[in-house]
C-alpha cells in the first residue's frame, strides 16, 4: 500500500512539474514504481489516473504534436491543482475557518476538517480580534444531508423514501437544486421527477438512506431557479383570529396585522398550510378563536368536538 | 470521499502534509498527528513515505528533504507540492454553507463582515459546477451566542427573555448557563433557572433576548436534575406524520404507548394540537384536563 501511495505522489509531482505533456512511455521510464510487463504498467497507470481523479485532481490529456505523433500525453496544471482562494486577508481566513467549524455533526467532520487543513496551509494567521471565537453550528446535519450535498455538487439524481402527510413512506426521486436550513430543519429543494414539479422535502422526514441513482452531471439547475422566490410565489390566504391579550405569542410573531382590544386582540395570520394552522390554533386552546376563513373554523371546531368526545 | 482510512485517504493526506509542513516548519510530530486526526505512528509512516518521493531522477537533489528525527518536522525541496490543494466540490460547498450561516448570524450588526463573506462566496462559486441554492437561517444572533458563551466560560448569570411553547408565555428568567448543546435538530441552552429552581433546557430559537447580569457568579451547589417526569398513556386513533413528529417517543405502527413528558401544560397542548388523532387514556387528571380544555375552547364557538 505504501508503495502505491509513493507512486501516486511521485506521479502527481512529475505531472505538476512538467511544462509539457508527458507520454505514457516517459512516465513509465522516469517515474518510480511502474514495474512489470507492459500490460501490467498500463493497468497500473489507468488505476492511478482514476485514483487521482477521485481525489479531485484534474489530469489534462493532450497531444504531443498532433501532426506527427498521436500518442496522448498527460499533465496536471498547477492552477487547477492548487487552492484558488488567493490573497486572503487575515479576517477572511478567520471567516473561512469559522465556516468550516460550523459543521459539528459526525457526517461532516472529515469534510470540514480536510477543508480547514487546506486553508490553514495557506500559512496566514487568522485575526479573531473582531470575530467570535466559537463558530455557530449547523446542526442536525446527518448522513442523508451529506449524500444530498454530494449529489448537489455532482448533479446526480437521488432517491429516498419520504414520509407523506398520512405517515406512509413513499419512494421519491429528486434532482436536487438547493438546500435550506429553516426553522431548525434542513430542506432539500428540487425537481420531483414523478410530479415533474419543484418540491421541498424535510430531511428528517426521509426514512432510511438517501441513495444516488444514475450518472453524475445528469441534469442542470435552471438559472432562473431561486429559493427566495419560491416562498412568496403563491398567494397566501389569511386567517383572522381573536386572541386573548398576553397569549398566542407564536401567532403574534407570524401575524401580519394586529389590533389590540381589552378582551380579545385581532390578528391576521398567513395560512401557509391549513393543517399546520389548525394545529397551531388548537395548541392555544381557549385562548384563540378563529373568525375566518370558514374552512379553518370548521376544521378547528370538528377537531375540538372529537377531542371532547374521545376524552369524555 | 471515504470515511474510513482507505489507500486514497492516505494519498490525500500525503499530498496535504507537504503544504501544511511548508507553512508550519518545526511542528511537533504529535501535534501534526492531532491536526490530521491520526496517530503518531501513521504520521511517521507518512513522513517516511514522503521522504522517498520527489521529481524523476530521485537523487537527493530531486527528493523531498525531510528532517524529523528530533520529533519536530522541517521540510525542504518540496516546491512542486507546496501550494495547498484546491477544495473539492463537497468541501467548497460545505464552506459555502458555513459562510451562509455566519452571514445570517452577523446580520445587519456587522455589515462589513457580511460583505467580506459575500466576496468569499463569490470566489467559492467558481469552484462549484453550478450555483446551488443555499439558504441558512441562524438560531441565535451572533451577539447573543457570544454573550452566552462568554457567560458559560466565566460562570456568570444571564437574564433571558424566553418564549415557552408549553405555557405560551414570554418570561424573563435568570439562568446560570452550563452549555449550548444540540439534540435532534434543535440547539438548546442548558442551565440552572432561578425561577424554576432547577436545571432547564431552553430552545435556542425561542430565546428572544439575552443580557448579562454583571458580577454575579453561579451558586456553588444546587440540585442539578430536578425535572419531574410525568408518565401518561396514549391511544393512537389515526397515525400520521404529524403524530410521530409531535410525539417523537412513539414508534411508528404502535396503537398504544406510555410516554414521558416534563410539563403538564405541554402535554395538554400537544394532544389538543393533534386534533383527536391521539387520545390520552391515562392518568385521569391529564385526561380530564384535556377534556375540560377542549370543551372550554369549543364553547368559544357557541
Amino acid at each position: 500500500m505504501s508503495r502505491k501511495n509513493e507512486r501516486l505522489v511521485n506521479l502527481t509531482i512529475a505531472l505538476l512539474a512538467t511544462k509539457r505533456y508527458l507520454t505514457k512511455n516517459e512516465i513509465f521510464r522516469n517515474i518510480e514504481g511502474y514495474e512489470g510487463s507492459a500490460e501490467a504498467k498500463e493497468r497500473m497507470f489507468e488505476r492511478d489516473k482514476d485514483d487521482l481523479r477521485k481525489l479531485g485532481i484534474q489530469i489534462e490529456v493532450g497531444g504531443l504534436d498532433p501532426l506527427f505523433d498521436d500518442e496522448a500525453g498527460y499533465r496536471i496544471r498547477p492552477e487547477s491543482y492548487a487552492l484558488s482562494l488567493r490573497d486572503l486577508t487575515a479576517t477572511q481566513v478567520t471567516l473561512l475557518s469559522l465556516a468550516a467549524q460550523a459543521w459539528q455533526d459526525a457526517a461532516f467532520t472529515d469534510l470540514s476538517q480536510q477543508a480547514l487543513r487546506k486553508l490553514t496551509s495557506i500559512g496566514l494567521d487568522s485575526d479573531s480580534a473582531q470575530l467570535p471565537i466559537l463558530a455557530p453550528r449547523l446542526i442536525g446535519a446527518d448522513e442523508n444531508l451529506r449524500t444530498a450535498l454530494d449529489a448537489l455538487t455532482s448533479l446526480t439524481t437521488i432517491e429516498f423514501d419520504y414520509l407523506n402527510i398520512q405517515g406512509v413512506a413513499q419512494k421519491r426521486q429528486l434532482q436536487i437544486y438547493g438546500v435550506q436550513a429553516r426553522q431548525s430543519h434542513w430542506y432539500l429543494i428540487g425537481l420531483d421527477l414523478e410530479k415533474n414539479a419543484i418540491r421541498n422535502f424535510r430531511v428528517d422526514r426521509i426514512q432510511g438512506a438517501v441513495s444516488m441513482i444514475g450518472k453524475a452531471q445528469s441534469y442542470v439547475i435552471p438559472e432562473t431557479f431561486e429559493i427566495a422566490e419560491l416562498e412568496t410565489a403563491t398567494e397566501t390566504p389569511f386567517a383572522i383570529l381573536r386572541v386573548r391579550p398576553g397569549a398566542g405569542y407564536q401567532l403574534r410573531r407570524l401575524a401580519t396585522k394586529l389590533e389590540t382590544a381589552d378582551d380579545w386582540d385581532l390578528l391576521e395570520v398567513p395560512i401557509f398550510d391549513l393543517d399546520f394552522m389548525t394545529s397551531l390554533v388548537l395548541w392555544h386552546g381557549e385562548d384563540v378563536i378563529v373568525s375566518s376563513p370558514i374552512q379553518l373554523r370548521s376544521a378547528v371546531v370538528s377537531a375540538l368536538e372529537k377531542l371532547v368526545k374521545i376524552h369524555g | 470521499m471515504a470515511k474510513q482510512e482507505t489507500g486514497l485517504a492516505r494519498t490525500a493526506r500525503l499530498l496535504d502534509l507537504v503544504p501544511y509542513l511548508t507553512t508550519h516548519q518545526g511542528i511537533a510530530i504529535s501535534e501534526l498527528a492531532k491536526t490530521f486526526n491520526t496517530t503518531v505512528k501513521e504520521i511517521t509512516d507518512d513522513l517516511n513515505t514522503l521522504w522517498m518521493c520527489g521529481l524523476p531522477g530521485y537523487t537527493p537533489l530531486e527528493l523531498i528533504d525531510l528532517e524529523f528525527e528530533s520529533g519536530f518536522v522541517s521540510i525542504r525541496n518540496a516546491e512542486t507540492l507546496a501550494a495547498p490543494r484546491a477544495l473539492d466540490r463537497a468541501e467548497a460547498l460545505s464552506i459555502y454553507m458555513g459562510l451562509d450561516l455566519l452571514s445570517a448570524e452577523f446580520g445587519d450588526s456587522k455589515s462589513s463582515l457580511v460583505s467580506e463573506i459575500e466576496k468569499l462566496q463569490e470566489q467559492l462559486r467558481s469552484q462549484l459546477i453550478s450555483t446551488p441554492q443555499v439558504q441558512i437561517e441562524a438560531t441565535l444572533a451572533s451577539e447573543q451566542r457570544a454573550l452566552i458563551l462568554r457567560s458559560i466560560r466565566r460562570r456568570g448569570w444571564l437574564e433571558i427573555t424566553y418564549h415557552s411553547a408549553a405555557t405560551d408565555q414570554v418570561s424573563r428568567r435568570q439562568v446560570a448557563p452550563y452549555e449550548l448543546s444540540q439534540s435532534g435538530s434543535h440547539e438548546y441552552l442548558q442551565g440552572y433557572c432561578d425561577s424554576a429552581k432547577a436545571v432547564r433546557n431552553f430552545r435556542a430559537d425561542r430565546i428572544v433576548e439575552v443580557t448579562e447580569i454583571a458580577d454575579q457568579l453561579w451558586p456553588s451547589n444546587h440540585d442539578s436534575t430536578n425535572q419531574d417526569a410525568i408518565e401518561y398513556q396514549v391511544k393512537i386513533h389515526q397515525a400520521s406524520r404529524q403524530v410521530l413528529e409531535v410525539l417523537p417517543q412513539l414508534s411508528p405502527g404502535v396503537s398504544t404507548a406510555t410516554l414521558v413528558g416534563f410539563s403538564a401544560p405541554w402535554i395538554y397542548r400537544a394532544i389538543l394540537s393533534l386534533a383527536g388523532q391521539v387520545e390520552t387514556t391515562g392518568p385521569s387528571q391529564i385526561r380530564d384536563a384535556i377534556h375540560a380544555r377542549a370543551k372550554a375552547a369549543l364553547e368559544n364557538y357557541h
